[in-house]
C-alpha cells in the first residue's frame, strides 16, 4: 500500500572519484548501499573484495576513543545541555575539516585516555589500601613490630585470633606452663591476641583447642600503628591525585562541544567506511550495489552526474522473491502512527504497510481510553509545543505528533462523554455531547464492541485484499467471505429486527465454512472433520470482540480516578493552607492520573492493534530501509540537502 | 448499618488486594530493571514503561472501592441493607481477586521483557505486547465488578 517500490542501483565508478561520489551519496541520503554476493552479481568474477577492514577498524577506534572522551568529560562541564537545548548547527564543509584536522581535540582524546587510565590505576591502589587498612587496624594497640613476632630457639611466636565466645570462655586456669597469651585488640566477633610459648610446652595443643587461629602479616616489619598511618597517608595522597586530575578534566570540559562535533564528523567518516567495505573493485574502478526508492532515481542521476564524469550506473528490478530494505510512505497525519507498527515489526517488504488503516483506529481508540476532554487539551497542547518549539527529529518527532493527535482525540471523546478533568457534566453547564458512559454502561460497551466488530473485520477485509490481489479469489471468498457471513450473520441474530435474516446467513455462511475450510486436508472425512472443527473459531473471534471492553474500563479509570482528585481537593480548603493543600492535590493528581493513563491508553491501543487488528493479516519481519546517510547525535549538519519527500 | 460494613469490607478487598498485585508486580519489575539499568543507563526510560505496567491493578481496585463509597454512604449515596451490602462485597471480589494475582503475574512477565530489552532494545513493543496480554484479565474483572456495583 505504502511500502515504497525499490530498484537495485548498481554503480561503476573510478577509484579516484570514489570519496566524492561517496559523498554525494551520503548525502543525497536515500541509497542502501548492500554486500554484493559474488555468486549472483555481475561483474564479480573480474572484481575483488575491497580490503577495508584496516581502514574501517582505525576509524572505529577513532569514534570509540572520542566517545569515550566526551562520557569521560561530560560530568565535568558547567554548561548542562537538557533535552530543550537545540543541538550546535554546523556545515558539511565543517565537518569534514574537523575530520581531516582536528588539531588540539585528538591530544585532548590521548590526555582524556591517560586520565582514565590513571583513575582507574588510583581505584585498584585505593581498594587496596582499604583492605590493608582494615585488616591491620584491629591491631592498633600492639606496640611490638611485626618483623619481631617470629620464632627463637626455643620460643615460638604468634598472632591470630580467637572467636569472642571462645576467649571469654577460655580455660585460663589449664593452660600449660611457659604459655604467654593476651589479648592487643579486637575484631567485629574475634579477639587479637598475641601468644609467646616454649616450644617444648603443650602450648600449641592447648592454643589449638582455645580455638586460636594463627595470621601472618606478610611483608609487613613495623608496628600495626606505623602501617596505618602509612596506609592513611598513601590514601590521602591518592585522593588528592584524583582531585588533581579531575581539576584538570574540568578545564578540558571547555572543549567537549568540539569532541562532540568530531565525533558526529567521525560516524559519518565511520559508515561512508562501512559502505566501502560492500563494495568491490578492480585496479582503477570499484562496484557498488545497493537500493533506491524508484521515484527517486532521476534525482539521484542528476546530482551523480554533477559529481563525476567517468561512471555507469544502470537500474534493476528486485527479484520476485527477493526481500527489499522497507521504506514507508505515508501522508504526514499519518507518520505519527507508523511509530506504532515500528514497535511491533517492520512489514515485509511483500506484505502491506498497516498504517493507513490503522491510524484512525488508533486514533478513535486512543481517546475513548483516555476520554477526559481537559487532559485532552492539555496532551495536545504538551505534544503541539513540543513539535513546534523543540525541533524534534525523526522518532521524538513521531511521538510528540503522536501525543498531540491523541490529544485531540482524547478532547474530541472528552466532549462526546462530557467528561473534563474528571468533572462530569461541569456542573450542568456543559453537557455531554452524546452521553455520559457512567449513566449507562451497557450502552458504551455496546459501542465498544461495535467499534471491535469493525476493525475485526477491516483487519480480516485486509487479508482479504491481499488474497485477490495475489490471485487467490477463492482463499478471499471462502476465508474471509463465509466468515464475514458467518459472524454477521450471528451478530444480527442477537437484534430481534435481523433476527430472521441473521439465521439464515448464520446457517449459511457456517455451511460455507464447513464445506470449504478443510479444502487442504486429504479425504472426505478429514476434510469436513476439519471444516466443522473450524467453526470453533467463533471462541477466538468472540474474545477478540470482548477485549475491546477495555475502551470503556480504562476510559473508566481515568474519569473515576480524575474525580477521586476532585473530591480529595474539595475536603481540603477553608484555609489559606487548605487552599495551597487543594491546588497542590489538584495538579500533582492530575499530572499523575494523566501520566499513568496516557501509558495506560498508549499500551492498549497498541495491544488491540497487534493482537486483534495484526493478527488478522500482517506480515512482519522486514528489514527496515537504512540508507547510506548523515547521521548525528550531537550537532546538527545545516546543508545536508533538504531531506527528501520520502 | 451491618450492610454498610459488608460494603466497606469489599471496598477494602479491591483496594487492598489489587493493591498488594500491583505493589508485588511493580517491585518484581523494578528488580530486574535495575539490573539492566546498572549495565546500560540508557534503557532507563524503556524498563520503567514495562515497570509501570502491573501498576495499573491498583488503581482498578481504588476505582472499584471508590464507587462503593460513594455509593453506601461514606462519601455519598445512601446506607444499604444487609442484603445490599453483601452483594457489594461479592461485586468487589473480581477485581479484589483478579487484580492480585494478575498484577503479580503480570509483573513476572514484564520482568522477563526486561531481560527481553537488555538484549535487544528494539524488541520493546514484544515486551510490551507480553505482559499487556495478562493485563486484559484484570481489565475485565474491573469491568464485572463496575457492571455488578453499578447494578446493585
Amino acid at each position: 500500500m505504502a511500502i515504497v517500490e525499490m530498484k537495485k542501483v548498481f554503480l561503476i565508478g573510478m577509484e579516484r572519484d570514489q570519496e566524492d561520489i561517496l559523498r554525494y551519496i551520503q548525502r543525497f541520503g536515500r541509497v542502501e548501499v548492500s554486500e554484493i554476493h559474488p555468486e549472483t552479481d555481475p561483474l564479480s568474477e573480474e572484481t575483488i573484495a575491497v580490503d577495508a577492514h584496516t581502514g574501517l577498524d582505525r576509524i572505529q577506534q577513532r569514534v570509540d576513543s572520542v566517545g569515550a572522551a566526551i562520557s569521560f568529560l561530560a560530568p565535568y562541564t558547567e554548561k548542562k545541555s537538557g533535552f530543550l537545548t537545540p543541538k550546535p548547527v554546523k556545515t558539511l564543509e565543517e565537518m569534514r575539516t574537523l575530520v581531516e584536522e582536528p588539531g588540539e581535540l585528538m591530544d585532548i582524546v590521548d590526555t582524556v585516555q591517560g586520565y582514565t587510565e590513571i583513575l582507574s590505576e588510583i581505584r585498584t591502589k585505593r581498594l587496596q589500601y582499604t583492605n590493608l587498612l582494615e585488616q591491620v587496624i584491629p591491631w592498633e594497640a600492639m606496640d611490638a613490630p611485626y618483623g619481631d613476632i617470629e620464632a627463637t630457639a626455643h620460643t615460638q611466636m604468634a598472632v591470630g585470633f580467637i572467636p569472642q565466645e571462645r576467649w571469654d570462655a577460655l580455660d585460663r586456669a589449664g593452660m600449660p606452663e611457659l604459655v604467654h597469651i593476651e589479648q592487643v585488640g579486637a575484631d567485629q566477633d574475634a579477639v587479637c591476641v598475641f601468644t609467646a610459648y616454649h616450644m617444648d610446652s603443650d602450648g600449641e595443643e592447648w592454643l589449638k583447642d582455645a580455638g586460636f587461629s594463627r595470621t601472618a602479616f606478610s611483608g609487613l616489619s613495623d608496628t600495626a600503628a606505623a602501617h596505618i598511618a602509612q596506609y592513611r597517608e598513601e590514601l590521602k595522597g591518592l585522593s588528592e591525585r584524583e582531585e588533581s586530575i579531575q581539576n584538570q578534566a574540568k578545564e578540558l570540559a571547555d572543549h567537549l562541544e568540539g569532541l562532540q562535533g568530531l565525533y558526529d564528523a567521525l560516524s559519518m567518516e565511520l559508515s561512508k567506511a562501512q559502505a566501502v567495505r560492500r563494495m568491490r573493485r578492480t585496479d582503477t574502478t570499484f562496484l557498488l550495489r545497493g537500493w533506491i526508492p524508484a521515484q527517486l532515481i532521476e534525482d539521484f542521476n542528476d546530482g551523480l552526474d554533477k559529481t563525476a564524469a567517468d561512471i555507469y550506473v544502470w537500474y534493476e528490478e528486485p527479484a520476485p522473491d527477493e526481500e527489499f530494505p522497507v521504506l514507508i510512505d505515508n501522508p504526514a497525519v499519518v507518520q505519527p502512527f507508523e511509530f506504532v507498527t515500528d514497535l511491533y515489526s517492520t512489514p515485509s517488504p511483500h506484505g502491506v504497510d498497516p498504517n493507513k488503516i490503522m491510524a484512525p483506529f488508533f486514533f478513535i481508540f486512543f481517546g475513548m481510553m483516555l476520554s477526559d476532554g481537559g487532559y485532552g487539551a492539555v496532551l495536545a497542547l504538551v505534544g503541539g509545543l513540543a513539535l513546534w518549539k523543540l525541533r524534534l527529529k525523526g522518532g521524538m518527532a513521531r511521538m510528540a505528533a503522536l501525543l498531540a493527535l491523541g490529544g485531540i482525540s482524547t478532547l474530541i471523546w472528552g466532549a462526546l462523554y462530557g467528561g473534563w478533568f474528571g468533572e462530569w457534566n461541569f456542573g450542568g453547564r456543559v453537557g455531554p455531547l452524546w452521553f455520559n458512559p457512567m449513566d449507562d454502561p451497557i450502552k458504551t460497551l455496546i459501542v465498544c464492541f461495535a467499534f471491535g466488530f469493525i476493525h475485526v473485520f477491516v483487519g480480516m477485509g485486509v487479508k482479504a485484499y491481499q488474497n485477490i490481489k495475489a490471485g487467490r479469489v477463492l482463499d478471499a471468498l471462502f476465508d474471509q467471505g463465509f466468515w464475514y457471513v458467518f459472524l454477521a450473520g450471528l451478530v444480527m441474530l442477537a437484534l430481534p429486527a435481523t433476527a430472521t435474516a441473521g439465521q439464515f446467513m448464520a446457517i449459511g455462511g457456517a455451511l460455507g465454512l464447513i464445506l470449504t475450510q478443510g479444502r487442504k486436508q486429504e479425504g472426505i472425512v478429514k476434510k469436513l472433520l476439519s471444516g466443522v472443527m473450524s467453526l470453533y473459531d467463533t471462541t477466538g473471534f468472540l474474545s477478540d470482540i470482548l477485549s475491546y471492553s477495555r475502551l470503556f474500563a480504562l476510559g473508566l479509570a481515568t474519569g473515576v480516578i480524575a474525580s477521586v482528585i476532585n473530591q480529595l481537593a474539595a475536603m481540603l480548603g477553608g484555609s489559606w493552607y487548605g487552599v495551597i493543600m487543594q491546588v497542590l492535590i489538584l495538579v500533582g493528581g492530575h499530572i499523575f492520573n494523566i501520566l499513568i493513563n496516557l501509558l495506560g491508553a498508549f499500551v492498549h491501543a497498541s495491544r488491540l492493534q497487534y493482537i486483534e487488528f495484526f493478527g488478522k493479516f500482517f506480515e512482519g519481519g522486514g528489514k527496515a530501509f537504512s540508507p547510506l546517510s548523515i547521521q548525528t547525535k550531537y550537532v546538527e549538519v545545516t546543508d545536508k540537502k533538504e531531506a527528501h519527500a520520502l | 448499618m451491618t450492610g454498610q460494613v459488608y460494603a466497606i469490607i469489599g471496598a477494602a478487598l479491591a483496594v487492598g488486594m489489587a493493591g498488594m498485585g500491583s505493589a508485588i508486580g511493580v517491585g518484581i519489575v523494578g528488580q530486574a530493571a535495575a539490573g539492566v539499568v546498572s549495565e546500560d543507563p540508557d534503557k532507563f526510560g524503556q524498563t520503567l514503561l514495562l515497570q509501570a505496567l502491573p501498576g495499573t491493578q491498583g488503581i482498578y481496585g481504588l476505582l472499584i472501592g471508590f464507587i462503593v463509597m460513594s455509593k453506601v454512604g461514606i462519601l455519598g449515596g445512601t446506607v444499604p441493607d444487609l442484603g445490599q451490602g453483601l452483594l457489594v462485597l461479592g461485586a468487589c471480589l473480581p477485581i479484589g481477586i483478579v487484580g492480585l494475582v494478575s498484577a503479580i503475574y503480570q509483573g513476572k512477565a514484564a520482568a522477563a521483557g526486561v531481560g527481553l530489552v537488555a538484549k535487544r532494545s528494539e524488541e520493546l513493543g514484544k515486551a510490551i505486547t507480553f505482559a499487556v496480554l495478562v493485563e486484559t484479565y484484570a481489565v475485565l474483572a474491573l469491568l464485572a465488578s463496575f457492571l455488578m456495583v453499578n447494578g446493585i
